[in-house]
């Protein structure tokens, strides 16, 4: 039934999207296409590394740590980056692995030492910003050499005899080829012409959703969340699924941090700024489902696409103010959900086996 | 022909107790096996090295005459041991399938939870248990809850199945049930411990009886030839009263009275509750856990607001009033979860005594304790009532859970009151300690006091009680007088249906 309901919502917003698309004037379009492409692009860091803290969250431990985990994705992919001669692949490889090792800290002191999660999860907050600002200090005077991912039309163009008919050929280079459907073209164009990561990670997402909740292994991270003592009696071990399941929201949130250095194509200091909290307002927003996590983010990312958006518009509003508002709809979703959500019933209680 | 199960000279040392002491244990195949004893004998820690849970210090296990080695419950449940526990070991909040085929090891990566489903309800059908495979656990009753988990033990292939105090939970109808249940898998072959402290039921439905004691094995016998006084000597190592002596029935003056009492709430929230209590007698209260038992004391004792009606004591209308007031008109109050409400584990013991009092002369003056008075007070009551403590100065969480309660009644009667409200005083609580508990409530009637005593252990309040009042959801089903007590129908009164 909950399904059901997403499904439903999604289908309404996508006709809803198609009907401006074919009958809006130009210049709404225009505004409202580079709005959508802005809002995923914005919010699909945040849905991963969401998605990622799902698992952790729904095996019974969360990560409040998760922005100092993405901190320290993103520093250690812009180092990653420049090591490789600008690859933005191994960059992110780099970045997912050094968050990894921050989520295997963290682990080991709430999962082994059974430490407070809470006051660990700000600790690591704490240590990763100062960590990535002191290595950033180090390294900052180093020849940075950045690309960002590929965009989807340079990949397709680069497949043999398919790629002609999925693309055109402009003076600016590759285009998708459905910028040529009459009225709608130009507009779905915008939207579609996203960076190739964009894709992979919806693909990730709903992949995730798939392994939480039909396999053998999401039953038993849902069920190790909820009552621990029972899965060890029946046979399964509590610590190495949610060893796993935290180690695996590093490597996301580290994944995360990475997108949001090859998106503005540099690293600065504290350069996260609150998103990997906004990425655990997510997860609950998002009803502990990586699919909710995506339109949790979504809504987030909107939030600050508005931004943009006012200012394409030529509304004058203070900058200061703008900014606020992905933090206020961020309270404001978490104040008006939080009752009905189902929280994980062993969420951040230590499992102490006897 | 080989016993299924021999557990040879068990020994299990925890850091400053011996909870296992050479512990033998011959389990025939095809058998009901009774495993009885007092809290804290050793029969958990022994099914829990049995399951995997415990690693033993030393001694032997056999199963089918072969030695083996359980490290883990996944080793158990591949021996074909099941173990329904009782606490479940259910998840509430997934469905019953998901439940039953979590962690099985045969399990495909991608779950195909409609053919585990089918083969689920199937098995059901053939004990006659109807569940449905999609409901959400906490949606279940607590008796589908166990046949459910009794069928998951099964599913995954068990043949020897230890069943922990099952019946604590269940109607008299669920408990027959049960052992219909019980009886079809031993006609299938199938081998079952049965952990309990209830001699009825264990004369009821076991074959052979294994009692133990301080850790200790004491001996095992068929059923058929030991009675209830024998066992009970056995477990608690000297004679014990089964039945209570209680003086005649001489009610007095009226102390409660409810009339067409009301409370909101959802979950057991009470309805239209009109009922009285005299001096001199107990009014037992008897239902399933979760009927408004708790809603009703606590709208007695001021805990819970009553949206309608009224509540006398002693003649004076006490309707919503604190709990100050209530307790000021000598009301004692022994409550169902001591840990909750009873007492502060982290204190002391003679700090629990003055949880009530410690604001009255003679136990301060002018915001001021007086902890000369404190320590002789409550030393008098460790004295009178028989608490096992190493001193008043003993943090009360490290007593155990028949001394933390004789402390609590220690306090409650040491008040003088005339009205005593005892919610499951003897839960936990192991035979020896029961007795003393049972005594000191039919004292307290004798001597002219009103009692409402609510249990879900219904022998309890038949022996104890002068009246009984059946509670089902949030109402009073009836009320019996002495000569009217017969199980069956209070256990249909129970279930919710009246004659």
């Amino acid at each position: 039934m909950k399904q059901k309901k997403g499904l439903i919502i999604g289908l309404i917003v996508v006709l809803v999207l198609l009907a401006i698309g074919i009958f809006a004037p130009e210049n709404l379009k225009n505004t409202l296409a580079s709005f959508i492409a802005q809002d995923l692009r914005i919010a699909l860091p945040l849905a991963l590394a969401a998605a990622g803290l799902v698992f952790g969250e729904r095996s019974g431990v969360l990560n409040l740590g998760a922005e100092g985990l993405m901190l320290t994705g993103a520093l250690f992919t812009w180092i990653g980056t420049a090591m490789f001669a600008g690859n933005p692949w191994l960059g992110v490889l780099v970045g997912m692995f050094a968050s990894l090792l921050m989520a295997l800290l963290f682990a080991f002191l709430v999962i082994t030492l059974r430490s407070n999660q809470t006051v660990i999860g700000v600790s690591i907050n704490i240590l990763a910003l100062g960590l990535t600002s002191t290595i950033y200090r180090v390294v900052q005077s180093m020849d940075m050499k950045i690309f960002g991912f590929p965009n989807i039309a340079d990949i397709l163009a680069k497949i043999p005899v398919l790629g002609d008919m999925l693309t055109n050929m402009t003076n600016i280079g590759p285009q998708l080829a459905l910028v040529d459907i009459p009225r709608i073209g130009p507009f779905l164009n915008i939207i579609f012409a996203q960076n190739i990561m964009i894709y992979i990670g919806i693909i990730i997402i709903i992949f995730l959703n798939f392994v939480l909740f039909k396999t053998d292994l999401g039953l038993k991270v849902r069920a190790v969340g909820e009552y621990p003592k029972a899965c060890d009696t029946m046979g399964i071990n509590v610590y190495k699924i949610r060893y796993g399941s935290v180690l695996f929201s590093g490597l996301l949130t580290g994944l995360a941090g990475g997108l949001l250095v090859l998106d503005i194509k540099t690293f600065v200091e504290n350069v996260t700024a609150g998103k990997g909290f906004i990425a655990i307002a997510a997860v609950i927003f998002g009803k502990y489902t990586p699919i909710g996590a995506l339109g949790a983010s979504l809504v987030f990312g909107g939030a600050q696409a508005v931004q943009y958006l006012i200012q394409a518009i030529g509304l004058k509003a203070p900058s200061d103010l703008m900014n606020m508002i992905p933090y206020v709809v961020t309270i404001v979703a978490l104040a008006g959900f939080i009752g009905k959500t189902h929280v994980p019933a062993a969420s951040t209680k230590p499992y102490v086996k006897e | 022909m080989v016993p299924i199960l021999e557990m040879k000279n068990i020994v299990k040392q925890f850091p400053g107790v011996l909870a296992n002491d050479n512990v033998n244990l011959i389990v025939e195949k095809g058998s009901i096996h009774a495993l009885m004893g007092e809290n804290g004998a050793g029969k958990s820690t022994l099914m829990n090295i049995l399951y995997g849970l415990y690693a033993p210090s030393s001694g032997q296990i056999l199963f089918s005459g072969e030695e083996i080695r359980i490290a883990s419950p996944k080793h158990a449940i591949e021996h074909g041991i099941g173990m329904v526990h009782q606490h479940f070991m259910l998840i509430p909040a997934l469905s019953v399938i998901e439940n039953v085929i979590l962690g099985k090891p045969d399990n495909k990566k991608v779950l195909e939870l409609k053919n585990d489903a089918e083969a689920f309800v199937a098995l059901g059908a053939r004990y006659n248990m109807k569940i449905d495979p999609y409901a959400l656990v906490s949606d279940l009753t607590v008796g589908q809850q166990q046949r459910v988990e009794i069928l998951k033990a099964i599913y995954r292939g068990a043949e020897l199945l230890i069943l922990d105090e099952p019946t604590a939970v269940l109607t008299p109808q669920e408990v027959t049930e049960l052992f219909k249940i019980m009886n079809q898998l031993k006609e299938e072959g199938k081998t079952i411990i049965f952990i309990s402290h209830k001699l009825k039921e264990v004369f009821a439905i076991c074959d052979t009886i294994t009692v133990l004691r301080l850790g200790r094995s004491q001996s095992s016998v068929p059923s058929a030839s030991t009675n209830s006084e024998e066992l009970a000597e056995m477990m608690v190592g000297r004679k014990c009263f089964l039945d209570v002596d209680k003086g005649p029935y001489k009610p007095g003056e009226i102390v409660l009275k409810m009339e067409h009492v009301f409370t909101k709430g959802t979950h057991g929230a009470l309805s239209d509750i009109s009922l009285e209590i005299k001096k001199g007698e107990i009014l037992g209260i008897a239902g399933v856990d979760g009927n408004g038992q708790d809603a009703l004391i606590d709208s007695i004792t001021g805990l819970c607001k009553v949206s309608d009606g009224k509540i006398f004591i002693k003649g004076n209308d006490m309707t919503n009033s604190s709990p100050r007031d209530v307790l000021e008109q000598k009301v004692s109050h022994i409550p169902a979860d001591r840990h909750k409400r009873g007492m502060v584990s982290t204190m002391s013991v003679k700090e629990n005594m003055i949880l009530i009092s410690y604001y009255k002369k003679p136990f301060s003056s002018g915001g001021f304790l007086n902890w000369k008075y404190i320590e002789k007070n409550a030393e008098e009551i460790v004295e009178s009532f028989n608490v096992k403590t190493p001193g008043i100065e003993e943090v009360i969480g490290k007593l155990s859970g028949g001394n933390q309660q004789k402390v609590v009644l220690g306090r409650e009667l040491s008040r003088d009151p005339d009205f005593v409200i005892a919610a499951h005083p003897v839960r936990g609580l192991d035979i020896g300690a029961t007795e003393y508990v049972h005594e000191t409530l039919v004292a307290e009637r004798d001597r002219g006091g009103a009692v409402l005593l609510v249990s879900t252990e219904l022998d309890e309040v038949l022996t104890l009680a002068d009246r009984i009042a059946v509670m089902y959801e949030g109402r009073i089903m009836g009320i019996l007088d002495k000569e009217d007590y017969d199980v069956t129908r209070i256990g249909m009164m129970m279930a919710g249906q009246n004659k």
